[in-house]
């Protein structure tokens, strides 16, 4: 009896500290919304909570917020579908031949992949990185983000993917060749189907990755059209006088497509994690 | 390039599958033979080379030489499309012997490096805590919220908390003013008075009285004793390194000399580390003057003669030389935190609108405070992973031989995840000595009032991209990638997973 009293206490303490912590984590979440129903005047009276149903400025606030975000949104969203589609084709032909082969050079691939995750690139990095952008004349240039988002994308990728693909057992891919399955074809019918899962969690995390990248375009985007959404809200960030009502709603507008993306890959990316193939 | 390849012939087989032909009809030809082998086996390589070719390229091009660039730019003064000049190793002199500032970056980011890794532990905790929940289906409900939070761009969320802790009408002041933690804060604060008699300013009551009395305590037993409050540290390190956790004793000496070293610096100096250049650190410590050296001299023969015993028959119960250690550097952080920080009034707090992020001596505890509880949520995801690879069986063993729920934190949970932690350890070192986009978004480029803010990397980017000193710039990141490189080798070393 005791020990089941005990027991479900230590259950209510844990779900008290998770409760707690995702309290934290949503409560931005929350603010941002409540913000975005409200007029000025609503906002100076009260804050951070929302007000009765009827009152709220929805329609206004969000066509506004829109207008003010739409460009930088469809820029984040072409760059980063980019930079991940590259990113996965090219790292998952590159673990493919080195997961499948051995041949002169693939240490010499391998770590030097791998290692750049212990180069870490310095602010100063940035400077060179900027040099040679501008030598490459890419300045002002959307492609500039999908070659660099698809080429930083490869390490962890590689990593992961390649200890993935040792583990599918060569059995397969030796009857796909002996059926006359090029290189192409296997990865096509071998490799996509197995390691779907991975795949996609690792696309999601690099999605994040290319959309939250404030940095690159910061030094790279002269005109304003080009803005990514980052850009753009640090932009919005700098002007004197802030109507919070539409900036909410225009930083709630930067987070549909994460939430769309989720909606729909959720169950594929909790699973992902939870396999525990994503490590470091 | 796709067609390039799909119309490559199919993979070469294997060189192992090689089918030999019958040695009868290989009389003939053989090199003929060998030369197709060798001219089908450079075609299969040739045409993996080419499927990788485009990771390669992008890595070479995109990833490796902006870095090895920054090597050699480093020695040119470069501002870009005026002048480059090659001039040698005049940006790292100029590094070691003008540049307070960037100094100066070093002692913030060593503190934040040290908040770090205090707020890495919650995530830990909240994942054990998900872990042990007994039903999986809570937990998968808290896994999918867990991963909600993902879908607001990192830069909503800074932004949204930088509001949060805005003077006027952010939600930190609000809170504190209406538990009264304010009031609370402001007697800590105490308030800044005149003393009639000097004409000199004292601090009446609360933190900065303590601080008065902590640094009086500080000169006047430290001072002469250890040479200060940094020598009883390095006393207390010396002390804990004899200590039985550190197992080879080449390793346990090479500590000690270099306790020994940032010893002598400390008692002979007897100024904060970090203070100055790591330059004159090292000349500091060789013009120790010698009326300095006698006593630290005696501690670490002493130290030394204990150090050689103990290879022999233990004289000193180790546990203990290792509780003596801890209780000295604990002694001397407890000086630290209470003598050297809140030195004076830091005012705001009276009229119940302290600017977190506009006064200087509120910048860096806004910075440690930001974000909590400090918990990631995809490294407890990721932690998770960790923990569920645990079976039952095991705390149920544990439970049989009495581990409480405490004890199983530190002899089941932890050592499982420790592999993941040491990887989310170099990680974040990494990411706090090179990070800097919070700090610009939040004080601008040049760290907020007094350049309160800047950490080294903010440094470079305003070196670079707002002084126009690439060159100078490139120099600064040699010198910063040189140091994560020590720490980095340093963690590898001594930072293993014991199983």
């Amino acid at each position: 009896m005791s020990l089941a009293k005990q027991r479900s206490r230590a259950e209510w303490f844990k779900h008290g500290v998770l409760v707690f912590v995702l309290g934290f984590a949503f409560y931005p979440l929350l603010v941002m919304v409540a913000i975005s129903f409200k007029s000025t005047d609503q906002f100076n009276r009260n804050p951070y909570f929302f007000d009765a149903p009827g009152e709220w400025n929805v329609a206004a606030n969000w066509s506004r917020g829109w207008e003010t975000v739409r460009d930088s949104v469809a820029n984040s969203i072409v760059t980063s579908v980019g930079a991940v589609a590259a990113a996965m084709v090219m790292a998952v032909l590159t673990s493919y031949v080195l997961a499948r082969y051995r041949f002169p050079g693939r240490g010499l691939v391998y770590y030097g992949i791998i290692g750049s995750m212990f180069l870490p690139g310095t602010a100063a990095t940035l400077v060179t990185t900027f040099n040679l952008i501008r030598n490459l004349g890419l300045i002002n240039n959307l492609w500039t983000l999908v070659i660099f988002g698809a080429v930083s994308g490869q390490v962890a990728a590689v990593f992961i993917l390649k200890q993935y693909i040792e583990d599918i057992p060569r059995e397969l891919f030796e009857s796909a060749q002996i059926d006359g399955a090029g290189h192409l074809q296997q990865v096509w019918n071998i490799v996509l189907p197995l390691s779907g899962s991975i795949l996609g969690t690792l696309a999601i995390l690099q999605f994040l990755g290319a959309w939250n990248n404030l940095m690159l375009p910061l030094v790279v985007f002269r005109d304003e059209e080009l803005f990514t959404v980052p850009l753009r809200l640090m932009q919005l960030e700098g002007d004197i006088v802030k109507e919070w009502g539409p900036l909410m709603a225009g930083y709630a507008v930067t987070s549909i497509p994460l939430v769309l993306l989720f909606l729909f890959t959720m169950r594929l990316f909790v699973k992902g994690i939870a396999s525990g193939a994503v490590k470091g | 390039m796709s067609s390039i390849l799909t119309t490559a012939p199919p993979a070469a087989p294997d060189p192992g599958n090689t089918p030999r032909p019958p040695a009868t009809t290989a009389a003939p030809a053989p090199s003929r033979r060998r030369r197709s082998a060798v001219f089908s086996k450079l075609r299969h390589w040739s045409v993996l080379y080419l499927l990788m070719g485009a990771t390669v390229v992008g890595m070479v091009v995109f990833s490796y030489y902006p870095k090895i660039d920054v090597v050699l730019r480093s020695f040119y003064r470069w501002e870009p499309q005026y002048i480059e000049d090659y001039i040698g190793w005049e940006h790292y002199k100029n590094i070691f012997t003008q540049d307070p500032l960037f100094w100066q970056s070093f002692r913030l980011v060593v503190i934040l490096l040290l908040a770090n890794l205090v707020k890495m532990w919650p995530s830990v905790f909240a994942a054990i805590a998900l872990h042990r929940l007994r039903s999986d289906r809570a937990r998968y409900v808290y896994q999918v919220l867990f991963v909600v939070p993902m879908v607001i761009p990192v830069m909503v969320w800074l932004l949204i908390w930088k509001s949060f802790f805005e003077a006027e009408g952010g939600i930190v002041n609000g809170f504190l003013n209406a538990t009264g933690l304010m009031s609370l804060l402001h007697w800590l604060d105490g308030s800044p008075a005149v003393d009639v008699a000097t004409g000199q300013r004292v601090s009446s009551g609360g933190m900065p009285w303590l601080a008065e009395r902590v640094s009086a305590f500080d000169q006047a037993v430290l001072q002469p004793v250890v040479g200060g409050v940094w020598g009883l540290i390095a006393l207390g390190g010396m002390v804990a390194v004899l200590s039985p956790g550190w197992r080879s004793i080449g390793r346990r000496w090479l500590a000690w000399v270099f306790l020994l070293g940032y010893a002598l610096w400390a008692w002979g100096g007897a100024a904060p580390p970090l203070r100055d250049s790591p330059g004159a650190v090292v000349v500091g410590s060789l013009l120790v003057p010698a009326g300095w050296l006698w006593l630290p001299m005696m501690f670490a023969v002493a130290l030394g003669v204990v150090a050689w015993l103990r290879r022999g028959p233990a004289l000193v119960r180790e546990d203990r030389v290792r509780w003596v250690g801890g209780v000295l550097i604990a002694a001397g952080a407890a000086v630290v935190l209470l003598g050297k920080v809140w030195t004076e009034p830091v005012g705001g707090f009276g009229e119940g609108q302290p600017s977190w992020l506009g006064n200087s001596r509120l910048i860096v505890p806004t910075l440690i405070l930001w974000g909590f509880p400090w918990v990631g949520t995809v490294g407890v995801l990721l932690y998770l992973a960790g923990l569920q690879q645990i079976s039952k069986d095991v705390y149920e063993a544990a439970e049989l031989d009495g581990v409480g729920p405490v004890g199983m934190v530190f002899r089941i949970e932890l050592p499982l995840i420790l592999t993941m932690f040491r990887i989310n350890l170099i990680f974040m070192t990494i990411g706090t000595l090179t990070g800097y986009e919070m700090n610009l978004i939040l004080f601008g480029p040049e760290g907020g009032t007094n350049n309160a803010a800047m950490v080294p990397g903010l440094y470079i980017f305003w070196q670079s991209f707002y002084e126009s000193k690439f060159g100078y710039a490139c120099a600064l990141g040699m010198v910063m990638f040189t140091m994560i490189l020590v720490l980095t080798i340093i963690y590898q070393r001594y930072v293993r997973v014991e199983k």
